[in-house]
């Protein structure tokens, strides 16, 4: 039947509809929606199994504009590379696709982006939309170069921060991580590219990281929650320069709705996937 | 000095020295006071949103939302005040119908067997009250429960039927994710600028106004309006949230602006 329902048996609950559901028994909930290959990983509550086929690290905003000392200069952002390529490579081996998700604007955008957004971005570059918000010393170029204009796409300020770039790069030519735009701090309000590729993909399972944790990685999550996705936020993954009772609110808000896990507990789970 | 303008032709700000022209060039806006600045707003052009005032969050039978129900003398004076200026309001409540049934997040269903602590199909009967009346499916749109709370139901329904308020219905904690009633109703009116209240702060009325921000509305939290029973920290981050984006006001404030 296609209803959503509730079904019982003594051991085991049933919740969604025949294609997206869930099975909670007194070890944990099933995610996997029948697939052959699962993992289980250890979340702050239940344990979780997993179809790693049908599950993506996405990973949101970890880019120079956000990261580099020069602009946003966000340091909890960039110390959790390490450990971000560490899961990354985690999940290229177990199969999960790796989605690089990051804000990206062009002309068009201009048009439709929210007066609030342009009155934010002044206030911060102190730059009308799509200028040059300065210049910046790079290793291996001698003069400084042009950021670009804020988050637009091809410009120094939207390309993923130091090492990841080129670690992203190797990813994406090896057929296991994908780059994806986005233009609202949520990567699912409205209509963007991360939903379809997430639908065309066959995705129910959506693990997050990136900064910052309250703004652009709980956003997206929300809306992905709305959506009928499942969503675990990966602890160490996750960063903000926000003060800490929006972090309360977002692993509240994570745990209620979804699981929040570590790195370690993911990379072990997803280590022993068995079919 | 002149004014900065952050926008298109259609929807733009004018930031001043005085604060935020939110009319979109419209000489008469009336002057709010907000926790930071003066804006200017267009009461023909503003709706006030009022979030999930239902049975089941609010009843004693029920959630029992008790800091929801004494928020419903005030908001009854903003509501007329909202009439008499011309503005909009807006009744956005939960419910679900048949179809729904189909495309409810396997989470959302999880989170109702945990409060609800019932196995039986969504839809069935959440209960009777002491005079016998069937509660309803639980936020079933027609139901007891999915109705308007107390005094806010006959309030709500003199305004519908005046044409000064409207009721829509949600089927996620925000009212404007993926494509709702509400998506169309402020496209359809014009609307540039949404005032929030209703219940959870943090969780339906905060969900709605982050999506409406996405989407481009100006988005104004009255705080004496909205209420949840979460932790502090989550009405906090709200704020902090709403601050980053738009405004907090309160009622009083507000019913001045109108006045």
């Amino acid at each position: 039947m296609g209803d959503a329902a509730v079904t019982a048996t003594p051991e085991v609950l049933k919740f969604g509809n025949a294609y997206n559901y869930w099975i909670k028994t007194d070890t944990g909930f099933d995610l996997s929606r029948g697939a052959a290959e699962k993992a289980t990983v250890k979340t702050t509550k239940d344990p979780i199994t997993i179809a790693p086929k049908k599950s993506a690290l996405v990973i949101i905003d970890m880019q120079n504009y956000f990261l580099h000392e020069k602009c946003f200069d966000n340091a909890p952002g960039r110390d959790s590379a390490s450990i971000m390529m560490q899961t990354v490579e985690a999940c290229r081996k177990a199969g999960i696709p790796v989605v690089w998700c990051n804000m990206g604007m062009d002309e068009s955008d201009r048009y439709t982006l929210p007066p609030s957004y342009l009155y934010m971005s002044y206030l911060r570059d102190k730059a009308t939309f799509n200028k040059t918000i300065g210049t910046v010393s790079v290793p291996g170029s001698a003069e400084p170069i042009d950021m670009g204009g804020k988050l637009i796409k091809g410009s120094w300020n939207a390309e993923l921060w130091g090492p990841l770039k080129e670690f992203a790069d190797e990813g994406i030519k090896a057929g296991t991580d994908v780059h994806i735009w986005k233009n609202r701090f949520s990567a699912l309000a409205g209509q963007q590219p991360l939903e379809l590729w997430l639908k065309d993909n066959q995705i129910t399972t959506t693990l997050w990281g990136g900064v910052m944790t309250d703004v652009c990685v709980w956003g997206s999550m929300i809306d992905a929650y709305y959506k009928g996705f499942d969503i675990v936020m990966v602890n160490e993954l996750a960063n903000t320069t926000n003060p800490d009772f929006v972090i309360k609110t977002a692993h509240r808000n994570t745990e209620n709705w979804g699981w929040l896990t570590d790195a370690k507990s993911l990379m072990e789970g997803i280590e022993k996937a068995t079919a | 000095m002149s004014a900065l303008k952050f926008g298109n032709e259609f929807n733009f700000w004018l930031k001043s020295e005085k604060g935020t022209d939110l009319t979109r060039g419209v000489a008469d806006g009336k002057p709010l006071k907000t926790g930071k600045e003066e804006v200017l707003i267009n009461p023909k052009r503003s709706a006030l949103v009022i979030i999930d005032m239902q049975n089941y969050f609010l009843h004693e039978k029920c959630c029992n939302g008790k800091l929801g129900r004494e928020m419903i003398p005030t908001m009854i004076e903003t509501v007329k005040a909202c009439r008499k200026a011309g503005m909009p309001v807006v009744w956005c409540n939960m419910g679900f119908h048949k179809a729904d049934l189909k495309t409810i997040p396997p989470s959302y269903l999880y989170s109702s067997y945990r409060r609800d602590k019932t196995i039986e199909v969504f839809g069935e009967s959440i209960g009777q009250l002491e005079d016998g009346t069937d509660m309803g499916g639980k936020l079933a749109k027609g139901s007891w429960n999915a109705q308007l709370y107390g005094p806010l139901k006959e309030l709500a329904d003199e305004g519908i039927a005046a044409g000064t308020d409207v009721w829509l219905w949600k089927n996620r904690y925000s009212g404007l994710t993926g494509s709702q009633p509400l998506n169309l109703w402020l496209e359809e009116n014009d609307i540039t600028t949404t005032f929030f209240g209703g219940v959870n702060t943090d969780i339906c009325v905060w969900g709605t106004m982050a999506d409406a921000y996405y989407l481009g509305y100006d988005i104004v939290l009255v705080k004496d309006l909205a209420a949840t029973g979460n932790p502090d920290f989550t009405t906090q981050t709200a704020y902090f949230a709403t601050e980053m984006r738009g405004w907090t006001t309160d009622s009083e404030s507000l019913e001045a602006a109108l006045a």
